[in-house]
């Protein structure tokens, strides 16, 4: 169960990119593969990068987009996820 | 796949090879300066690099330079201030201002760098401290810099020219408004850039060049000369530019050259920032009368 409290970081073989034309890429150098990302999840990844916890994240995007917190809340809870489960974060301890 | 998807997997391709060339160079203790271009093209073409590899990249950097605060001389240490910028060292590290300290009091009297302490000073290394360091820009460097392009440049045809130097005067005053006699000077050296493409949309040292189109040559000009985009005849080079890169990116995502690396970042850089200007340029709203 993933806490708003905790810090998840990117784990270190994992490069981002953002390229011209809205394309966002995540490249995990040890196992080869590259993910497609949008742009609100390169955006999430890059406070990730800056060491802000889920709810510092919930709260930037929160200004950032007008999206209620409640749906941010659950989107971001199933992208953390679905980025763990890849390799791409990971806890902070 | 259309040409957007076709960029978009050359990038792809070109961030894969880059990556694995910056890995090979650390592993094989190269000259620092090679994978200090490739973090350069890396993270201004977009890229968070991965911490493990900054972190190794920072420190390798750091223990590599000299107490004088160089490493081996102006144009490496130019690359490594770069590479250690790109890599988020704060610009006032001490480490970092060492190293602009030694560029400052190892400067040429005429107001020119040269690769090595003791070398004359050249264009394509004063014009890429003054691009890419412009915290070093001043009077002197800028001055230098014009006087060898007006030297070199043929106007008239009767001589070749060097495509490159002509690009780094260029880019050395990217982002300011110099003189209006020397914006003119940069201008008609852009357009004349134009000229000097290859058939297959690369550049040379000079047009027809026996070593043909390089993407080392290829990547500075092609910046130098998306810094006039709007001038008649800029949209189309760029357009080739991409098509040389789009045809010439061999299997491992890298583009040949002397140094393979070398070449590629550059190509890799100039690319991506075409690529942004262009499509910067078709969603800018147009005049209507």
């Amino acid at each position: 169960m993933l806490e708003l409290s905790k810090v998840y970081k990117l784990n270190s073989n994992i490069s981002l990119q953002a390229l011209p034309d809205e394309v966002y890429r995540v490249y995990d150098t040890e196992q080869g593969d590259i993910y497609d990302i949008n742009e609100t999840a390169y955006f999430i990844l890059g406070l990730l990068t800056e060491g802000k916890s889920l709810s510092e994240v919930i709260q930037i995007v929160h200004t950032q987009y007008s999206v209620s917190r409640e749906s941010l809340r659950k989107d971001l809870v199933s992208i953390v996820g679905r980025f763990m489960a890849a390799g791409i974060i990971n806890e902070v301890s | 796949m259309s040409r957007r998807a076709q960029i978009n997997e050359m990038f792809t391709k070109s961030t894969v090879g880059l990556l694995q060339a910056v890995r090979h160079l650390l592993r094989k203790r190269c000259e620092l300066e090679r994978s200090s271009r490739v973090v350069w093209a890396l993270v201004e073409s977009g890229l968070v690099i991965e911490r493990s590899l900054c972190d190794v990249l920072i420190s390798d950097t750091l223990s590599r330079q000299r107490k004088d605060g160089g490493w081996t001389g102006p144009y490496d240490t130019m690359w490594n201030l770069v590479a250690l910028k790109c890599l988020g060292v704060p610009k006032d590290a001490d480490q970092y201002v060492a190293g602009l300290r030694f560029l400052r009091e190892n400067r040429n009297s005429d107001g020119g760098w040269g690769r090595a302490i003791r070398d004359f000073s050249r264009a394509p290394v004063t014009g890429a401290i003054l691009w890419l360091l412009p915290e070093l820009r001043d009077e002197d460097a800028c001055h230098w810099l014009v006087k060898d392009w007006k030297d070199e440049w043929s106007r008239d045809g009767m001589d070749v020219s060097l495509t490159y130097k002509g690009a780094f005067t260029i880019l050395a005053h990217k982002d300011i408004l110099p003189s209006k006699s020397i914006q003119s000077l940069l201008r008609d050296t852009a357009l004349w850039l134009l000229t000097q493409q290859d058939a297959n949309g690369g550049f040379g040292p000079w047009r027809g060049h026996p070593l043909g189109a390089l993407p080392s040559i290829t990547g500075p000009v092609a910046e130098a000369i998306c810094c006039y985009l709007g001038q008649d005849g800029v949209h189309m080079c760029l357009e080739k530019v991409i098509r040389f890169f789009l045809e010439n990116q061999l299997v491992n995502g890298l583009w040949a050259d002397y140094f393979i690396e070398t070449g590629s970042a550059y190509a890799h850089h100039a690319a991506f920032e075409i690529v942004g200007c262009l499509t910067e340029e078709s969603q800018a709203p147009t005049e209507t009368a």
